[in-house]
C-alpha cells in the first residue's frame, strides 16, 4: 500500500518531463493525422472505385456505340432524311425513264402515324421483260434504304405490266 | 534484466529475460575484471577519513557501468547488483516481539544510526509461536556509490542484494539448513541459514586464501572455525541440526575441498531450478547461482516443501524511493522505446495513407473520354433508331426479284407465266408468309403444271406450295393458280 502511494505520488513527475511530454504530443498528433488520413483514404478509395466503375461503364457504352456505328457505316443502304425522300423518288423515276420503261402511274400511299419513319409508294409501269428485270434488280436510289413491299407482274400485249409497292425509310 | 555479482576477484555478469512461460532465459553470462576492491577500499578510506566519496567520475563506480555498457546493451534493462556478504555491516536474525524492540536489536548489532545504514528484512520465520526476523545491514556509502554511478551512467539500478540470499533463492530449498562458506583472496565469510530462525553471518578472515597459505595445519583452522560456527548456530538456531554440511563457494575449489575437514561436511553440488533456462553444464551451474538467483527475486518458485511458517522476501537494500526512481527510469525507457516504434509505425501509416490518397485522387474520368461519351450519348438515340430501321427494312423487304428468279429457274420449258404477284405490302402475319407468291402459270399439258408445282415444293425458298385451281382457256391451254409460302431466302 505504501509503495502504491509512493508510485502515485511520483507518477505526475513521470509525465511532466519535457521529452515525455514531446513524445505524447507527437503521438497524439500522429494518431489524429492517421485517423483522419485513414478516413480520407477510405473516402478516396470509395470515390475512386465509383469513378472506376463509371469509367468502365462509359468505355463499355462507347464500345457498344462504336460497334453500332460500325454496323451503320458498313450498311450499303441507310435511311434518308425526310427532306431527301423527294430526291429519292426523282432518282427512281429517272431510272425508270433511263430504262425506257413506261410510267403508268405513281402515287404516295397515305402514311399512318405508325409510319413516321417511312414513306410508302406505289409505282405502275410497263416494259419488256428484260428491261423490267434489269430495273427491278437495280431498284435503288443511291444509298437510300428501300424495301419492296409487294410486286405484281402481268403479261399484256407482249409487255410486262408491273405494279410495285415500296417503302423509303426516313431517319 | 542484467545482474552483476561484484566479487573481490572478479565480476560476474548475467543477462536474462523472462519468457512467456515464466522461464528465466539466460542469454549472456560472462566474467570481467573485479570492481569490488575499488568499492571496498575507497569506502573504507572515506569512512575513516570522512572525505567525500567519489569526487569525480574516475573515482566512482562509473567505470563498472561503462564496461557493462560495452559488453551488453543496457538501455532498456533493469540492473541487479549482488554484493558479497563480507561487504555487509551485519547479517543476523533476532526475536521479533515489537518493531521498536527489534530495531533496538538491529541497531545494537550494526552499531550505527538508522540514517547511516540501509536495511533489508528478507526472512520472517514464525515456527511454534515464536517470530524471528532476519536483517541485512549495509553502510549507506556503499549503496550510494553504486546508485550515484548508475544514475550518472543512465543505468536503471533496480536492486542491491547480498550474495547469500541470491544463492539460497537459486538453490530453492528453503526447508533445508545451509552453511555457505565464501572464500576470497583477502576475505571469507560463513552464512548460516535455518528455516526456523533465518540467517546469521560472520566474517572469517582466517579462512581467506592468502591467510590459509601461511598456515601449516589448515584442517585445524577450518575445524576450529566450523566449531565456532556450530556453537553460534546453536545459540541462535535453538534446534539446528548438528554437522550441517558446508557449501563452499571458492575459485579453484579442488585443492581446498580435498582437505580432510570437508570429508564429512561438504554439501552436495546443487543445480539451478527448472525455471532457469541456461546453456551451462550441471557441474558448473553452482558457480552462477548468485547472479542468477538475484534475478529470481520477483517471482514465486513452486516448492512443495516450503514451510508454511516461513516468509521469504527480496533482500534488496535499495531505499524504496531509489527503487521507484529506477522503476520509473525503466518505464520511461520502455515508454520512449515503444513510443519511438509507434511514432515510426504511425509515420509509415501516414505516408502510406498519403500515397494512397494521392493515388486514388488520380483516378478520374479523362476529358477525352468524357467528351467522347457525351457525343455518343447525344447520338445514341439516332443510331439506335437507324439500326432499328435497318432491321425493319430487312424484315419488311419481300425479295420479289429473288423469288421471281427462283421461279424462272424451276420453270419447265413448256410452261409460261401469265401473272405473278410477290409480297403482301409489308404485312408479316403467318397467313401472309404462307401466301408470299401468287402465280398464274400456263401450259398445254396439265402434267407439266403439276410437275412444276412439285419442283417448287422441293425448293427451299418456297413453302406451302398449293395449286388453288386449274382451268382450261378457250384455246385449250391449262391455266393454274399457285400460291407459295416464304421459305429460306438465299
Amino acid at each position: 500500500m505504501n509503495r502504491l502511494k509512493l508510485i502515485l505520488k511520483n507518477l505526475p513527475s513521470f509525465w511532466k518531463e519535457k521529452d515525455m511530454f514531446m513524445y505524447i504530443v507527437v503521438l497524439v498528433i500522429l494518431f489524429i493525422l492517421t485517423f483522419f488520413g485513414g478516413s480520407k483514404l477510405i473516402l478516396s478509395y470509395n470515390e475512386a472505385m465509383e469513378t472506376q466503375q463509371e469509367i468502365e461503364s462509359m468505355q463499355n457504352f462507347l464500345k457498344e456505340w462504336t460497334e453500332k456505328t460500325s454496323v451503320l457505316n458498313n450498311a450499303e443502304y441507310r435511311p434518308v432524311k425526310a427532306s431527301q425522300v423527294d430526291s429519292v423518288q426523282t432518282n427512281l423515276l429517272f431510272a425508270l425513264q433511263a430504262n425506257q420503261l413506261e410510267l403508268v402511274g405513281f402515287r404516295a400511299m397515305p402514311s399512318t402515324k405508325k409510319e413516321e419513319s417511312s414513306r410508302s409508294f406505289e409505282l405502275d409501269f410497263t416494259g419488256s421483260y428484260e428491261i423490267t428485270m434489269h430495273f427491278l434488280e437495280n431498284f435503288h436510289a443511291k444509298d437510300a434504304l428501300i424495301s419492296i413491299q409487294g410486286l405484281k407482274m402481268e403479261q399484256s400485249k407482249g409487255k410486262i405490266k408491273t405494279s410495285m409497292q415500296y417503302k423509303v425509310y426516313i431517319k | 534484466m542484467i545482474s552483476l555479482y561484484l566479487q573481490p576477484d572478479k565480476t560476474q555478469i548475467v543477462k536474462a529475460r523472462f519468457k512467456k512461460d515464466h522461464t528465466l532465459y539466460v542469454t549472456h553470462a560472462t566474467e570481467i575484471q573485479p570492481y569490488y576492491n575499488d568499492l571496498n577500499s575507497k569506502i573504507s578510506k572515506s569512512i575513516n577519513s570522512g572525505e567525500d566519496l567519489f569526487q569525480d567520475e574516475s573515482d566512482g563506480m562509473a567505470p563498472l557501468f561503462q564496461e557493462l555498457k560495452r559488453i551488453v546493451p543496457t538501455q532498456y534493462e533493469e540492473v541487479y547488483i549482488v554484493l558479497p556478504d563480507t561487504l555487509f555491516r551485519s547479517i543476523n536474525c533476532g526475536d521479533f516481539l515489537s518493531e521498536e524492540e527489534y530495531m533496538k536489536f538491529v541497531q545494537s548489532k550494526t552499531g550505527k544510526k538508522d540514517d547511516e545504514v540501509y536495511y533489508s528484512f528478507p526472512i520472517i520465520s514464525s515456527p511454534g509461536g515464536q517470530k524471528k526476523k532476519t536483517f541485512y545491514a549495509i553502510n549507506r556509502e556503499i549503496v550510494n556509490a553504486l546508485t550515484d554511478a548508475a544514475q550518472m551512467e543512465n543505468i536503471s539500478l533496480t536492486s542491491i542484494e547480498p550474495a547469500s540470499m541470491a544463492y539460497l533463492r537459486s538453490a530453492g530449498k528453503w526447508e533445508k539448513e545451509y552453511n555457505l562458506l565464501q572464500i576470497f583472496d583477502d576475505d571469507a565469510s560463513i552464512v548460516s541459514y535455518s528455516p526456523i530462525a533465518g540467517i546469521f553471518s560472520f566474517n572469517v578472515p582466517d579462512l581467506a586464501k592468502k591467510n590459509l597459505e601461511k598456515i601449516e595445519d589448515v584442517n585445524q583452522v577450518f575445524k576450529a572455525t566450523f566449531s565456532l560456527n556450530d556453537f553460534t548456530a546453536e545459540q541462535i538456531f535453538t534446534s539446528i541440526n548438528t554437522n550441517v554440511p558446508f557449501t563452499v563457494l571458492v575459485d579453484e575449489p579442488d585443492s581446498l575441498l580435498s582437505l580432510e575437514v570437508f570429508q564429512d561436511r561438504l554439501a552436495e553440488p546443487e543445480r539451478l531450478p527448472a525455471c532457469v533456462d541456461i546453456d551451462l553444464a550441471e557441474n558448473h551451474q553452482q558457480e552462477w547461482f548468485i547472479p542468477v538467483g538475484t534475478l529470481l527475486q520477483n517471482i514465486e518458485i513452486e516448492n512443495e516443501f516450503m514451510p508454511s511458517y516461513l516468509n521469504i522476501y527480496a533482500a534488496n537494500v535499495l531505499p524504496e524511493q531509489t527503487q521507484l526512481n529506477a522503476k520509473f527510469r525503466q518505464w520511461k525507457h520502455m515508454t520512449k522505446k515503444y513510443s519511438r516504434l509507434l511514432i515510426v509505425l504511425l509515420a509509415i501509416v501516414a505516408v502510406v495513407e498519403t500515397a494512397g490518397i494521392i493515388y486514388f485522387s488520380t483516378i478520374a474520368i479523362s476529358p477525352q473520354l468524357q467528351s467522347d461519351y457525351d457525343a455518343a450519348q447525344k447520338n445514341t438515340k439516332d443510331v439506335d433508331e437507324e439500326i432499328k430501321l435497318l432491321a425493319a427494312a430487312k424484315k419488311e423487304h419481300e425479295y420479289p426479284v429473288e423469288a421471281f428468279k427462283e421461279l424462272l429457274s424451276n420453270r419447265p420449258d413448256a410452261c409460261g407465266f401469265s401473272s405473278i404477284s410477290v409480297g403482301n405490302n409489308g404485312t408479316s402475319t403467318q397467313d401472309s408468309a404462307e401466301k408470299w407468291v401468287h402465280l398464274t402459270a400456263v401450259a398445254s399439258d396439265p402434267l407439266v403444271l403439276q410437275n412444276f408445282a412439285s419442283t417448287l415444293s422441293a425448293d427451299e425458298m418456297f413453302s406451302h406450295v398449293t395449286m388453288n385451281k386449274m382451268d382450261t382457256d378457250p384455246s385449250g391451254f391449262k391455266i393454274a393458280d399457285l400460291t407459295l409460302g416464304k421459305g429460306k431466302i438465299k
